[in-house]
């Protein structure tokens, strides 16, 4: 039986890894396949005719071919709303992680605020945001921050930093008070106790909000498109651009998602290993 | 004469600093610098378009009306009374519910499942997580149009049910609205239990492993060590997890606007969806700002109820 | 537009300006004055005599104006000009523009947006917002009423006048209808049309000619096999070509959640109907309305793939050219769609033909439905509305816009002698036009009122109920008729029966000779 555990975990992880790949596969063929293959059947999972079209018109090296080539040839390369994204999106996570690292340990800690406070940020979740376009529409224009790339940086912070409150809150919830206590008895400072000893012991959360927040600051949609116009496009903004009238260019979207999700991969394996080093690590001190 | 000077102007900062420290030390303070850059952002943010909502919710306007929106007549609860006597809003309401209920709870199953599949080290373990973690990095545009063509009545998913089961047996999935809400149901199931996974596994990870040994040592079998000491443990983080998602799950639109728009009919409508008609389409301004006042004060009531046992069981010593 | 005098919003205005600035709120009072819409209520003063401006052509004229604006000092060099569009007209839109600018000295540029429903929505925010940061839109022909009544765009019959774009006379004319219903809301001009988007038809030629078929048909119907006139012949026609256990269903035409109404409207119209009396009450639910619907949710039920009522509008573009139906319905690009090898597998075997009609005494009625029809408009908050107008006479004239509609792109031909030009020949096939010119001409009018969105929405979602089965057609058409009523009671019943009046002269003069044998518009 001990013997036989790993084992039988292995082939379940594969099994799962299968099924969540099925999708993946499938956006990956069609973003190598030419128009007339993207919804045909009987449906082939290998491109008859493969292609790198797709990805040329991303970028616009080559010359790729047929009507996809026509119709983007005077695309805008998704250059600068890659740069967009890149500086919108992390700097709007650190903040916002940030922001609610501290805030979460004064409510867990202090009950600073009532049980309100964290309620209150997380109020900004709990409708959806559509509703709540014109109005800080007509806000922005009284602030000047209409399609710029600060205006978007400071809304995806407003509207993500309920997450980290909530999510690193948890964790610090299940942190032992004499840990700390310990140390300040010692003749630490707060905040000393704040980043050497809570912070370690949190990472593993802190972790997941970082990683949970970049993926919806880099994927959000509704406000990059109702904010901006020109100078401050991020990516699934232009991940639209390619549904023409003249057929929906799944070939080029598909593309598209995948390039843009390898940031967000990158992060991922990055901030991997530190999801489960929570406790063990810090009680060594 | 500079020595002296920089010697002073050392000490003074010294002091300054050490004054800085000692009153940012301060219990009072301390708290207050904690939570300040959190009270500044949500008021400077919300503070000016919350009013301009509630604004909006008691007067009557469409832009498309020809007056300015200051100059709008008061409807004062007309929009609210119209949302409660509103079938269609009803009707999206139970269904978002619904496909809440459903896909939160596939999400924290499978999220919890994969996480204890997950714990230790084995071979591959990186990349398995990697892979799980993947969906959830898509940009929705691309997850709505590979679901939405994977389960298109010509589609590859109909292409392998006709193969198995006969040219009779492809379903047309859109065209009925429990089918097409499963398909959607299945999209979000297979895009956001990352999500889950993502944080009861860190979750999982932070607990101490003392008890748990403790646990074994006097004989415990692993599900009474899950059940008994792990569960209780990870409480905290699985209510912060699902209310999270639900609160999230609840906004459900972009799959649905990619995956049926809605139809046939409204009969897929989300609450999103629908209120995004009313405000971009229908350009109902005041009617959806009062709809979506009314879905704050519910979800918010709601919520309430949910994070209750969350407080109660803060600090567990 | 609004009948507000100028002297009671002031009073207002400053009344609540006054209130602000006492309580000390600066920013809020920012937002009055940088949103202040002076002339927005106020119709154009109209000036005594219009300067004509000189040149020999549109463009000359355009490019003229831009001059004298120059001289006049009210526009500088290098100037920047936003333009909003959709991402399919890049490439009509954005090598003019690289020309306008050499030709112009200023910096016109393109802001794409990649849904179109979208455009709509930032143009509605913009009235809202006024940020100044567009100058032009491309949107639909039936929002320009919307834009009109939210303040947002300019009435632009004084610079038809002084500009003369030659539109609706001249050899070089739009084809009218067109040159009316692109242009005009409530009998004023808000709008330049630069697309023509009747709807086509399009089928397999080559199992037309086959004579094994020919044989059939005329076996079993009686009557040799022929491009159908009448929607009788039409579904008969279909259902004969319907061979599901040959992987070829008979028809593809919209019942989805968008563009349901086009062939519902298509029947409707050719039989006499029209979708309002002079009152404003809807009357698509007459025996009209049934009648043409009873008959396409027949003909969507049995002789379709599903995915007509379930998919997206992209279904046409991936199921016919890769011949897994027999006839489709959509705009003339899948025309161009069909005939490229690299999205087609049906290369020269596709016909075109005109939308069939309805006979009354001996008359064969076609309507043909024109829906989206980009159209320009010019926004209120930009720069400077004249010379925003100069750059869209200059990209519609008769010979910019010949090269620029050519070109791959979502817009398409509209001007009248483009359809003899070698240009167009190449680009949509010699065959396709004279059909597409014809077509044209029997074209009627999205419906263009105010909340025209709206209108078409509730529309639509009933009619997909029908076409999936889920409503009688009658209870589909009734439930719309009472969600028409509410949007115009809301919206202001005078207001729209006004506009009503007004487009339903933009009509073709044929359905409208109809209407009146009918009794439809007593006076």
């Amino acid at each position: 039986m001990r013997g036989l555990l790993p084992l039988v975990r292995w082939v379940a992880a594969v099994a799962v890894a299968a099924v969540v790949l099925m999708p993946v596969v499938w956006a990956v063929s069609i973003s190598f396949k030419p128009p007339a293959e993207w919804a045909a059947h009987p449906p082939r999972l290998v491109p008859e005719e493969p292609t790198l079209a797709n990805y040329q018109v991303l970028f616009q090296v080559g010359n790729p071919v047929g009507v996809v080539a026509e119709m983007t040839r005077t695309a805008e390369p998704v250059t600068r709303a890659f740069i967009t994204s890149l500086i919108v999106a992390p700097l709007a996570t650190a903040a916002s992680v940030a922001i609610g690292f501290f805030a979460a340990y004064a409510v867990s800690r202090y009950q600073v605020g009532g049980p309100m406070l964290p309620f209150l940020a997380l109020t900004t979740r709990m409708f959806p945001p559509v509703a709540f376009a014109v109005p800080l529409l007509v806000y922005y224009r009284m602030l000047g921050l209409i399609d710029t790339r600060l205006g978007l940086a400071l809304m995806y912070t407003g509207f993500t930093v309920a997450f980290p409150l909530w999510m690193i809150k948890g964790f610090i919830d299940s942190v032992p008070r004499h840990v700390e206590e310990a140390a300040i008895l010692d003749g630490a400072s707060r905040w000393r106790v704040l980043f050497t000893i809570t912070l370690p012991l949190v990472k593993g959360g802190v972790a997941a909000a970082l990683l949970f927040v970049f993926i919806l600051n880099w994927t959000e949609f509704l406000f990059a498109l109702i904010f901006t116009s020109r100078h401050a496009i991020t990516l699934p903004v232009q991940v639209s651009y390619y549904a023409g009238a003249v057929g929906r260019f799944y070939g080029p979207q598909a593309a598209l998602g995948i390039v843009a999700s390898l940031p967000v991969v990158i992060a991922g394996y990055v901030i991997q290993r530190h999801l489960v080093r929570g406790f063990t690590f810090g009680l060594v001190k | 004469m500079v020595y002296w000077c920089r010697e002073r102007v050392e000490r003074m900062a010294g002091l300054l600093g050490g004054r800085i420290a000692e009153v940012a030390n301060r219990d009072s303070t301390f708290r207050v610098i904690l939570v300040a850059p959190l009270q500044l952002l949500l008021w400077f943010l919300l503070i000016v378009p919350t009013l301009i909502v509630l604004y909006l919710s008691v007067v009557n306007w469409q832009p498309i009306m020809g007056v300015d929106w200051w100059q709008a007549p008061l409807a004062w609860v007309g929009n609210y009374a119209r949302v409660v006597r509103d079938v269609r809003f009803w009707e999206a309401m139970a269904r978002t519910l619904g496909v809440v209920v459903a896909a939160v709870g596939l999400e924290f199953l499978l999220g919890l499942g994969l996480a204890l599949l997950l714990r230790g080290e084995f071979l591959g373990k990186r990349f398995f997580t990697s892979v799980i973690l993947y969906p959830m990095m898509l940009p929705w545009v691309v997850v709505g149009l590979v679901f939405f063509l994977l389960f298109l009545d010509r589609g590859p998913v109909n292409y392998i049910i006709g193969l198995t089961f006969g040219p009779d047996a492809p379903f047309d999935w859109y065209g009925h609205p429990l089918s097409a809400l499963g398909v959607i149901v299945l999209a979000d199931v297979w895009q956001w239990t990352p999500f889950m996974f993502l944080i009861l596994y860190s979750g999982l990870g932070a607990l101490p492993k003392e008890p748990q040994e403790a646990a074994m040592t006097l004989g415990a079998s692993p599900w009474q060590i899950f059940r008994y000491v792990m569960l209780p443990m990870l409480r905290p983080i699985i209510y912060v997890a699902v209310v999270i998602r639900a609160l999230e799950a609840f906004k459900i639109f972009d799959l649905v606007f990619i995956i049926t728009r809605g139809g046939p009919g409204t009969s897929t409508e989300s609450i999103s969806l629908y209120i995004y008609r009313l405000s971009a389409i229908y350009g109902q301004l005041s009617y959806a700002a009062a709809m979506a006042v009314l879905i704050l004060v519910m979800v918010a009531v709601l919520t309430r109820y949910a994070v209750k046992p969350m407080e109660q069981q803060q600090v567990p010593q | 537009m609004g009948t507000e005098l100028d002297g009671v919003k002031w009073t207002r205005r400053e009344v609540l300006r006054t209130t602000v600035a006492f309580s000390g709120a600066a920013l809020a009072s920012s937002v009055l004055t940088g949103c202040r819409r002076e002339a927005a209520q106020a119709p154009t003063p109209a000036p005594v005599t219009v300067a004509k401006v000189a040149g020999a052509t549109p463009e000359e004229r355009a490019l003229n104006g831009i001059k004298a604006l120059k001289d006049a000092g009210k526009l500088k060099a290098g100037e920047t000009f936003t333009i909003m569009h959709h991402s399919g007209q890049r490439n009509n839109i954005v090598p003019a523009l690289e020309e306008w600018n050499k030709l112009t000295g200023l910096k016109f540029v393109s802001a794409e947006i990649g849904a179109e429903p979208d455009i709509y929505t930032k143009s509605l925010h913009e009235a809202v917002a006024r940020t100044g940061n567009f100058d032009i839109f491309l949107t639909f022909v039936n929002w320009i009423a919307d834009m009109a009544e939210a303040g947002l765009i300019v009435d632009l019959t004084d610079y038809f006048a002084r500009y003369d774009p030659e539109i609706d006379h001249g050899p070089n004319a739009y084809v009218p209808p067109l040159d009316r219903f692109t242009t005009t809301y409530k009998g004023r001009r808000f709008a330049v049309g630069a697309d023509d988007d009747a709807f086509s038809c399009f089928y397999r030629k080559d199992l037309m000619a086959d004579p094994n078929e020919k044989k059939r048909f005329e076996d079993k119907y009686g009557r040799p096999l022929e491009v159908p006139k009448t929607w009788k012949e039409f579904d008969e026609w279909i259902a004969f070509f319907d061979r599901p256990d040959k992987g070829l269903r008979g028809a593809h035409m919209y019942a989805e959640r968008y563009f349901a109404y086009t062939a519902w409207a298509a029947r409707f119209v050719s039989r006499g109907g029209a979708y309002f009396n002079d009152n404003m009450d809807p009357m698509i639910a007459s025996p009209e309305g049934v009648g043409a619907l009873e008959e396409q949710v027949k003909l969507v039920r049995n002789h379709m793939l599903p995915e007509a009522v379930t998919g997206d509008w992209t279904v046409a573009y991936s199921r016919f050219p890769a011949g897994a139906v027999f006839f489709a319905w959509a705009w003339p690009s899948l025309g161009k769609w069909a005939e490229d090898p690299k999205t087609s597998k049906i290369v020269g075997k596709v016909g075109a033909m005109e939308v069939p009609g309805t006979m009354h005494n001996g008359d064969l009625i076609r309507a043909v439905p024109h829906v989206v029809g980009w159209s320009f408009s010019v926004s209120r908050y930009g720069k400077n509305p004249e010379a925003a107008y100069c750059f869209i006479q200059w990209f519609t004239g008769p010979k910019t816009g010949l090269e620029a509609i050519a070109r791959v792109g979502t817009l398409d031909i509209f001007r009248k002698p483009w359809f003899e030009a070698e240009e167009m020949k190449k680009a949509y096939g010699a065959e396709l036009l004279p059909i597409l010119l014809k077509g044209t001409q029997d074209a009627f009018p999205d419906l263009s009122l105010r909340g025209a969105n709206e209108y078409l929405d509730k529309l639509n979602l009933n009619l997909q109920q029908a076409f999936a089965g889920t409503k009688a057609p009658e209870a589909a058409l009734k439930d719309t008729e009472a969600e028409w009523q509410k949007i115009t009671d809301r919206l202001g019943r005078l207001g729209q029966i006004e506009a009503w009046r007004s487009e339903r002269q933009g009509y073709p003069a044929r359905l409208q000779d109809l209407w009146k044998k009918l009794g439809k518009f007593p006076p």
